[in-house]
């Protein structure tokens, strides 16, 4: 008798053990009525966590905790849409500029308007704050912009027996064939055919704006294989067909590996890639040096803009009130901007943050340059716009130019091939596309 | 004597209790009713966790795959997630790069499957044979790369092959060789079987070592009368009777030729010759979560799903007509 009895027992006791197992992984949900509010803010930087800190310590209702994510974009846009759409996404997140329309029609930014944005409208730079603003919206603040120029390895091109950076890119090529003499691990730059920012911002700079707006039609206007995009890829074709280039993506080992050593002698990069050259080739100091970024046509000033950051509140968030505020402390508060412009590298758009002594001030890495002055005497094409649907074009655009690349097929032939596949996902989405 | 006997007839009342006709029918029938749940609730962790992990998913899939997300003007306005019934299927169906992603594991899954089952097939032989010294150690050494994670291995691999790193790479520019691109569109699906074969050989083998340590060795024994030789034996005897786990072992490397993720995946940072569309999961999971279209990404790992199962289903009913059974 005693033995069905502690069966049963033993039964009911598991099935109950079981449910409190099953419940308790779903009630993570209980509201805490009392204490700070909580706040995740996700982002790049390893920082972030120091400046959630000093946010928290001046503000005891509000609790900030900043966790860094793996920053590849392919990795990062799909997490954050992941978790907006699942309902656990972070209160704040850094988004880059060009991600901010695709954020946007997902449904995911919060419109900062209604929670004061134009107070702090004046304090950042103009053109920055035009990369926040779509269809009268605020959707975050601008923390840092991202123009183009040129880090180039003044050891790797002395040796080749240049004496100046490349002030076109006629010259460029010219001393890519040299820098090739070397020796045959010794390349002028990787083109990196997965680094769709990148490549989007060589064809800005040049001229060929791969999307806009007919306003007429309220229809995108697609242009990825214009003539001009054309001209583009024919240059890194030409370099690619001769061997002068490289093509490991950055970023990846190797790439570090070239960087380091100085057998991929140059990066034309935007202005935050000073940081990235200094950590990965934290032993070359004195060796590496900026310059304007190479041009189509001598004397003109024309860059592209690769990334930048606005800091967001993203859709969903509880708490969109404390979420500004803390946005707000982060890109205008000294504590922030200071670990932001001294530790992460920001150029900021921050216009308190411009004067700091900083971001004026020669750098003993790069044989005392002022690096940002390099990237403050530009020019860039206002007309640039960002789709829809980046999330979409990218993955498009990495594997037509990586496919081109690996089978050594031609590049135009992958800009051709994404024109038709970009028109054909938008049109998919019930999305009004014009054939230009 | 009366005293004596009071006893007694208390403990054959207590044993009556027992016994297959009982009086008191109320504890009992809780006792039949336990009987009939216990086994229930044994099982129950197990279906929770299956219904929580796969049921659950799998109907949640099904059913986003039955969506589309439409937007309306210059599309940045939110979605509107729309019926689609089969539209989704029908795309994936329809598209290309699906069926070149099924293609290509399928030629994959040809040439590496009977690698792997070959060497592990000759590994739990020699394993099996008195020849081998130092047995545990090797059975060890062998089972060892299945224990290393997927990705951890994949990496490791990566370092392999990557051009600037590799010592295999190096070794081979140190004499005079032309340097060899394991990362290229000819090559890297070759270099991600050799991490396969790699991870799962030492696992088979030990599967079909156990199974032939399983055998009765009087078989054996009558072979050698008989007069076979020691391959004799292996090839007329003991491979028809592992047969079982030779087949297991091929029916599991299919399943896993089909969903190939972790190394296309990890691989795709060191070449270009990977892209997002390399492999049917690779596929379902970029549409899915890259191009954030949940619901085409589920259409894809639906069908992806079912071909799997037709392949399994076809490959085991194929070898139960040939012999009795799995």
């Amino acid at each position: 008798m005693r033995h069905w009895h502690k069966r049963v027992f033993f039964s009911l006791a598991l099935l109950l053990g079981l449910t409190m197992i099953l419940s308790a992984c779903g009630g993570s949900s209980s509201t805490q009525s009392s204490g700070p509010v909580q706040l995740t803010f996700w982002g790049f930087n390893q920082q972030i966590a120091e400046q959630a800190d000093a946010f928290n310590k001046t503000h005891p209702n509000i609790h900030v905790t900043g966790l860094k994510q793996p920053s590849g974009p392919d990795q990062y846009y799909p997490k954050v849409l992941t978790a907006v759409k699942a309902g656990n996404a972070p209160d704040v997140a850094l988004i880059e500029y060009q991600y901010i329309p695709t954020m946007v029609a997902n449904n995911a930014l919060v419109d900062l308007t209604k929670y004061g944005a134009s107070d702090v409208k004046s304090q950042f730079d103009s053109s920055a704050w035009s990369q926040v603003v779509e269809g009268g919206a605020v959707y975050g603040y601008p923390q840092d912009t991202g123009p183009m120029g040129l880090f180039y390895n003044s050891a790797t091109f002395k040796k080749a027996g240049i004496d100046h950076p490349p002030a076109t890119w006629d010259e460029f090529a010219q001393d890519a064939v040299k820098i090739h003499a070397l020796g045959p691990n010794y390349y002028i730059v990787s083109f990196p055919p997965k680094s769709t920012g990148w490549i989007q911002a060589l064809m800005w700079q040049a001229g060929a704006i791969w999307f806009s707006v007919d306003t007429q039609a309220n229809a995108w206007k697609v242009s990825i294989n214009s003539d001009a995009a054309k001209k583009v890829a024919s240059y890194w074709q030409g370099l690619l067909d001769k061997g002068l280039v490289a093509t490991l993506d950055d970023f990846s080992n190797d790439w570090n590996a070239g960087l380091d050593k100085g057998t991929i002698a140059s990066w034309p990069s935007a202005v935050w890639g000073q940081g990235v050259v200094k950590g990965n080739a934290a032993d070359a100091a004195g060796k590496w040096s900026v310059a304007p970024m190479p041009q189509w046509q001598a004397g003109s000033k024309q860059v592209g803009m690769w990334g930048g950051s606005a800091i967001s509140v993203i859709g969903g968030t509880k708490h969109p009130k404390e979420a500004e505020e803390f946005v707000r402390w982060y890109l205008t508060n000294d504590a922030s901007l200071q670990i932001g412009v001294k530790e992460i590298g920001w150029f900021p758009s921050n216009l308190n943050a411009r004067k700091y002594p900083e971001v004026n001030s020669p750098d003993a890495y790069f044989s005392n340059q002022i690096v940002d002055a390099t990237f403050t005497d530009i020019t860039t094409d206002p007309n640039w716009t960002w789709p829809p649907d980046l999330t979409a074009v990218n993955q498009m655009m990495g594997n037509d130019f990586a496919a081109a690349v690996a089978n050594k097929t031609p590049l135009s032939g992958a800009l051709d091939q994404l024109q038709q596949q970009v028109v054909q996902d938008l049109k998919s989405q019930n999305i009004n596309v014009v054939s230009s | 004597m009366e005293t004596s006997t009071m006893p007694r007839a208390a403990d054959a009342r207590r044993l009556n209790t027992r016994s297959p006709r009982p009086r008191i029918t109320g504890s009992l029938r809780w006792q039949r009713l336990a009987r009939f749940v216990t086994p229930y609730v044994f099982v129950l962790p197990f279906l929770a966790l299956f219904a929580a992990f796969f049921l659950l998913p799998f109907a949640y899939t099904l059913w986003l795959s039955l969506f589309a997300e439409h937007r309306s003007g210059l599309g940045l306005g939110p979605p509107q997630v729309v019926w689609a019934g089969a539209a989704n299927y029908v795309k994936a169906l329809h598209d290309p790069t699906f069926w070149d992603s099924i293609k290509r594991v399928l030629i994959f899954g040809a040439v590496q499957i009977p690698v792997e089952m070959l060497m592990a097939l000759v590994l739990a032989f020699l394993m099996d044979s008195a020849l081998i010294r130092l047995r545990r150690f090797f059975r060890l050494a062998f089972f060892v790369p299945y224990a290393v994670p997927g990705v951890v291995a994949t990496i490791m691999w990566g370092f392999f092959y990557s051009p600037g790193f590799s010592p295999i790479v190096h070794s081979i520019v140190a004499l005079h060789l032309p340097a060899p691109d394991f990362l290229g569109p000819n090559t890297v699906l070759w270099s991600i079987a050799n991490i396969s074969t790699w991870e799962f050989t030492g696992y088979n083998m030990v599967i079909f070592f156990s199974a032939l340590q399983a055998l009765p060795q009087e078989i054996f024994e009558a072979g050698r009368i008989d007069g076979l030789s020691e391959v004799g034996i292996a090839w007329r005897l003991k491979l028809p009777l592992i047969r079982p786990a030779l087949l297991l072992g091929i029916l599991f490397a299919l399943i896993g030729t089909l969903q190939l993720f972790n190394e296309p995946k990890i691989l795709t940072s060191v070449s270009h010759a990977i892209t997002t569309t390399y492999t049917p999961n690779l596929l379902a999971y970029n549409i899915a979560f890259v191009q954030t279209n949940y619901y085409y990404g589920g259409a894809i790992a639906i069908i992806l799903g079912a071909i799997t199962f037709i392949f399994s289903f076809a490959f085991t009913r194929f070898t139960r007509q040939q012999s009795g059974g799995l």
